[in-house]
Protein backbone atom coordinates (compact mmCIF):
# COMPACT_ATOMS: atom_id res chain seq x y z
CA UNK A 1 0.00 0.00 0.00
CA UNK A 2 2.91 2.60 0.85
CA UNK A 3 4.59 1.65 -2.51
CA UNK A 4 1.32 2.44 -4.61
CA UNK A 5 1.15 5.72 -2.41
CA UNK A 6 5.11 6.28 -3.59
CA UNK A 7 4.12 5.60 -6.80
CA UNK A 8 0.98 7.86 -6.86
CA UNK A 9 2.99 10.58 -5.31
CA UNK A 10 5.50 10.57 -8.19
CA UNK A 11 3.41 10.57 -10.66
CA UNK A 12 1.76 13.46 -9.47
CA UNK A 13 4.82 15.25 -9.09
CA UNK A 14 5.91 14.66 -12.47
CA UNK A 15 2.57 15.99 -13.65
CA UNK A 16 2.86 19.20 -11.64
CA UNK A 17 6.36 19.13 -13.12
CA UNK A 18 4.86 18.84 -16.42
CA UNK A 19 2.32 21.67 -16.18
CA UNK A 20 4.54 24.14 -14.49
CA UNK A 21 6.83 23.53 -17.68
CA UNK A 22 4.39 23.66 -19.77
CA UNK A 23 3.23 26.96 -18.18
CA UNK A 24 6.57 28.64 -18.20
CA UNK A 25 6.97 27.41 -22.24
CA UNK A 26 3.29 29.53 -22.91
CA UNK A 27 4.49 32.70 -20.53
CA UNK A 28 7.66 32.63 -22.15
CA UNK A 29 6.83 32.69 -25.86
CA UNK A 30 6.86 36.15 -26.45
CA UNK A 31 9.08 37.21 -24.12
CA UNK A 32 12.22 37.32 -26.35
CA UNK A 33 13.72 33.53 -25.96
CA UNK A 34 12.18 32.59 -28.48
CA UNK A 35 12.09 33.52 -32.74
CA UNK A 36 9.03 34.36 -34.09
CA UNK A 37 6.45 33.75 -37.19
CA UNK A 38 4.30 36.92 -37.65
CA UNK A 39 1.80 37.11 -40.28
CA UNK A 40 0.42 41.07 -41.72
CA UNK A 41 -3.24 40.87 -41.48
CA UNK A 42 -3.48 44.78 -42.08
CA UNK A 43 -1.98 47.66 -43.59
CA UNK A 44 -2.36 50.92 -44.27
CA UNK A 45 -0.08 53.03 -46.39
CA UNK A 46 -0.21 56.70 -47.01
CA UNK A 47 2.38 58.63 -49.90
CA UNK A 48 3.31 62.35 -49.34
CA UNK A 49 1.11 64.24 -51.76
CA UNK A 50 -0.93 61.35 -53.68
CA UNK A 51 -3.16 59.40 -51.41
CA UNK A 52 -3.64 56.72 -48.27
CA UNK A 53 -5.01 53.06 -49.18
CA UNK A 54 -5.75 50.51 -46.69
CA UNK A 55 -4.91 46.87 -47.99
CA UNK A 56 -3.63 43.52 -46.78
CA UNK A 57 -0.30 42.48 -47.54
CA UNK A 58 -1.08 41.67 -50.99
CA UNK A 59 -2.57 44.04 -51.62
CA UNK A 60 0.76 46.24 -51.70
CA UNK A 61 2.58 42.86 -52.90
CA UNK A 62 4.96 42.44 -49.43
CA UNK A 63 5.68 39.79 -47.87
CA UNK A 64 3.07 38.32 -45.58
CA UNK A 65 5.08 36.31 -43.53
CA UNK A 66 8.07 37.64 -41.79
CA UNK A 67 10.20 36.20 -38.88
CA UNK A 68 12.03 38.05 -35.96
CA UNK A 69 15.06 36.36 -34.88
CA UNK A 70 15.79 37.69 -31.36
CA UNK A 71 19.59 36.17 -31.42
CA UNK A 72 20.54 38.07 -34.59
CA UNK A 73 18.72 41.09 -34.14
CA UNK A 74 16.90 40.95 -37.04
CA UNK A 75 13.22 40.45 -38.89
CA UNK A 76 13.54 38.59 -41.95
CA UNK A 77 11.43 38.13 -44.77
CA UNK A 78 11.45 36.65 -47.92
CA UNK A 79 9.93 37.85 -50.94
CA UNK A 80 9.59 37.61 -54.72
CA UNK A 81 10.16 33.70 -54.42
CA UNK A 82 13.96 33.87 -54.26
CA UNK A 83 14.91 37.18 -52.80
CA UNK A 84 15.62 38.02 -48.73
CA UNK A 85 15.49 40.82 -47.23
CA UNK A 86 16.43 41.54 -43.19
CA UNK A 87 15.68 44.58 -41.34
CA UNK A 88 18.63 44.69 -38.12
CA UNK A 89 16.92 45.84 -34.66
CA UNK A 90 19.70 48.37 -32.64
CA UNK A 91 17.08 49.19 -30.51
CA UNK A 92 15.19 46.24 -28.10
CA UNK A 93 13.19 46.95 -25.31
CA UNK A 94 10.99 44.56 -23.28
CA UNK A 95 8.45 46.31 -21.79
CA UNK A 96 5.58 45.21 -18.99
CA UNK A 97 3.52 44.12 -21.89
CA UNK A 98 5.21 45.06 -25.08
CA UNK A 99 8.39 43.44 -27.15
CA UNK A 100 9.72 46.78 -28.67
CA UNK A 101 12.35 46.63 -31.46
CA UNK A 102 13.56 49.88 -33.59
CA UNK A 103 15.38 50.63 -36.50
CA UNK A 104 16.88 52.72 -39.56
CA UNK A 105 17.42 51.75 -43.00
CA UNK A 106 17.64 53.95 -45.65
CA UNK A 107 16.23 57.34 -44.49
CA UNK A 108 13.25 55.60 -42.64
CA UNK A 109 12.79 54.80 -39.43
CA UNK A 110 10.53 51.89 -38.14
CA UNK A 111 9.71 50.26 -34.89
CA UNK A 112 7.82 46.96 -34.01
CA UNK A 113 5.94 46.59 -30.89
CA UNK A 114 4.62 42.49 -30.50
CA UNK A 115 2.26 42.19 -27.62
CA UNK A 116 3.80 39.83 -24.85
CA UNK A 117 0.55 38.43 -23.84
CA UNK A 118 -1.09 37.75 -27.34
CA UNK A 119 1.89 38.10 -29.64
CA UNK A 120 -0.48 40.68 -31.64
CA UNK A 121 2.08 42.48 -34.00
CA UNK A 122 2.26 46.55 -34.83
CA UNK A 123 4.32 47.80 -37.14
CA UNK A 124 5.45 51.33 -38.17
CA UNK A 125 7.97 53.02 -40.85
CA UNK A 126 7.89 56.46 -41.51
CA UNK A 127 10.17 58.34 -43.84
CA UNK A 128 10.17 61.40 -46.18
CA UNK A 129 7.95 60.30 -49.08
CA UNK A 130 6.00 56.87 -47.92
CA UNK A 131 4.71 55.72 -44.24
CA UNK A 132 2.83 52.82 -43.19
CA UNK A 133 1.33 50.79 -40.38
CA UNK A 134 0.89 47.05 -40.55
CA UNK A 135 -1.08 44.91 -37.92
CA UNK A 136 -0.36 41.29 -36.89
CA UNK A 137 -0.62 38.43 -35.21
CA UNK A 138 2.88 36.19 -34.11
CA UNK A 139 3.65 32.77 -32.81
CA UNK A 140 6.81 31.10 -31.29
CA UNK A 141 8.99 28.91 -33.63
CA UNK B 1 57.58 52.31 -64.11
CA UNK B 2 54.84 53.56 -66.83
CA UNK B 3 53.31 50.32 -66.64
CA UNK B 4 52.48 50.92 -62.86
CA UNK B 5 51.83 54.76 -63.21
CA UNK B 6 49.41 53.64 -66.08
CA UNK B 7 47.82 50.87 -63.81
CA UNK B 8 47.76 53.37 -61.15
CA UNK B 9 45.72 55.45 -62.95
CA UNK B 10 43.39 52.89 -64.39
CA UNK B 11 42.34 51.58 -60.67
CA UNK B 12 41.94 55.57 -59.57
CA UNK B 13 39.71 55.45 -62.64
CA UNK B 14 37.37 52.43 -61.95
CA UNK B 15 37.65 53.74 -58.28
CA UNK B 16 35.94 56.99 -59.09
CA UNK B 17 33.79 54.93 -61.16
CA UNK B 18 32.42 52.96 -58.76
CA UNK B 19 31.69 55.56 -56.09
CA UNK B 20 29.85 57.33 -58.70
CA UNK B 21 27.68 54.34 -59.75
CA UNK B 22 27.27 53.52 -56.15
CA UNK B 23 25.86 57.09 -55.02
CA UNK B 24 23.31 56.92 -58.17
CA UNK B 25 21.76 53.63 -57.58
CA UNK B 26 18.51 54.28 -55.75
CA UNK B 27 18.34 54.02 -51.93
CA UNK B 28 15.01 51.74 -52.32
CA UNK B 29 15.47 49.95 -55.28
CA UNK B 30 14.53 46.40 -54.98
CA UNK B 31 17.30 43.92 -53.66
CA UNK B 32 18.40 46.66 -51.55
CA UNK B 33 18.21 43.84 -48.86
CA UNK B 34 16.43 45.98 -46.51
CA UNK B 35 13.16 45.45 -45.17
CA UNK B 36 11.03 47.58 -43.06
CA UNK B 37 12.51 50.20 -44.53
CA UNK B 38 13.35 48.66 -47.96
CA UNK B 39 11.68 46.54 -50.11
CA UNK B 40 8.19 47.22 -48.01
CA UNK B 41 8.66 50.86 -48.37
CA UNK B 42 9.58 50.41 -52.09
CA UNK B 43 6.38 47.85 -52.71
CA UNK B 44 4.03 50.03 -50.66
CA UNK B 45 4.78 53.79 -52.35
CA UNK B 46 4.75 51.77 -56.11
CA UNK B 47 1.59 49.97 -55.34
CA UNK B 48 -0.03 52.93 -53.94
CA UNK B 49 1.05 55.56 -56.68
CA UNK B 50 -0.12 52.56 -59.49
CA UNK B 51 -3.61 52.36 -57.41
CA UNK B 52 -4.08 56.28 -57.48
CA UNK B 53 -2.98 56.28 -61.25
CA UNK B 54 -5.67 54.17 -61.62
CA UNK B 55 -8.32 55.42 -59.71
CA UNK B 56 -7.58 58.52 -61.32
CA UNK B 57 -8.09 57.14 -65.04
CA UNK B 58 -11.64 55.60 -64.14
CA UNK B 59 -12.61 58.82 -62.97
CA UNK B 60 -11.16 61.08 -66.10
CA UNK B 61 -13.09 58.07 -68.14
CA UNK B 62 -16.03 57.91 -66.11
CA UNK B 63 -16.45 62.10 -66.56
CA UNK B 64 -15.40 61.64 -70.22
CA UNK B 65 -18.61 59.20 -70.71
CA UNK B 66 -20.56 61.52 -68.74
CA UNK B 67 -19.64 64.49 -70.87
CA UNK B 68 -20.37 62.11 -74.24
CA UNK B 69 -23.68 61.15 -72.97
CA UNK B 70 -24.56 64.90 -72.18
CA UNK B 71 -23.32 65.98 -75.20
CA UNK B 72 -25.85 63.19 -77.07
CA UNK B 73 -28.68 64.01 -74.74
CA UNK B 74 -28.14 67.85 -75.55
CA UNK B 75 -27.98 66.87 -80.36
CA UNK B 76 -30.96 64.82 -79.65
CA UNK B 77 -32.64 67.95 -78.44
CA UNK B 78 -31.70 70.27 -80.93
CA UNK B 79 -32.00 67.93 -83.73
CA UNK B 80 -34.50 69.75 -86.27
CA UNK B 81 -37.74 67.98 -86.78
CA UNK B 82 -38.92 65.44 -89.63
CA UNK B 83 -41.17 66.81 -92.53
CA UNK B 84 -44.02 64.52 -91.22
CA UNK B 85 -43.28 65.86 -87.55
CA UNK B 86 -43.49 69.55 -88.92
CA UNK B 87 -46.62 68.54 -90.80
CA UNK B 88 -48.45 66.98 -87.64
CA UNK B 89 -47.07 70.20 -85.82
CA UNK B 90 -49.08 72.08 -88.55
CA UNK B 91 -52.21 69.88 -88.51
CA UNK B 92 -52.77 70.75 -84.70
CA UNK B 93 -52.11 74.56 -85.62
CA UNK B 94 -54.80 74.44 -88.09
CA UNK B 95 -57.18 71.84 -85.99
CA UNK B 96 -56.91 74.36 -83.09
CA UNK B 97 -57.48 77.37 -85.51
CA UNK B 98 -54.19 79.00 -84.61
CA UNK B 99 -53.42 79.54 -88.72
CA UNK B 100 -55.77 79.59 -91.42
CA UNK B 101 -56.57 77.41 -94.55
CA UNK B 102 -54.47 79.62 -96.96
CA UNK B 103 -51.53 80.09 -93.86
CA UNK B 104 -51.98 75.67 -93.61
CA UNK B 105 -51.55 75.12 -96.96
CA UNK B 106 -48.65 77.74 -98.30
CA UNK B 107 -46.72 76.14 -94.92
CA UNK B 108 -47.55 72.41 -96.06
CA UNK B 109 -46.02 73.30 -99.39
CA UNK B 110 -43.03 75.14 -98.23
CA UNK B 111 -42.47 72.05 -96.06
CA UNK B 112 -42.69 69.30 -98.66
CA UNK B 113 -40.87 71.60 -101.16
CA UNK B 114 -37.84 71.64 -98.74
CA UNK B 115 -37.81 67.79 -99.06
Amino acid sequence: MKTLQKRFNTAALLCLMLFVSAAANAASKFDGSSNLICAAFDITACVDGVTCAKGQARTFDIPEFLTVDFKKKSIHADYDGDKTADSPFKNFQSTDSQLIMQGVENDHGWTMAISKKTGRMSVSSVGEEVSFTMFGACKAL
Amino acid sequence: MLNIKLNLKNMMLVAVGVTTFSVTVPALADGAGAFLGGIAVAKIGHSVRESNEAQQRQAAAAEQQAYYAQQQAQASQTQPQTAEQQIAQLDKLAAGGYISPEEYRSRKQAILDNM
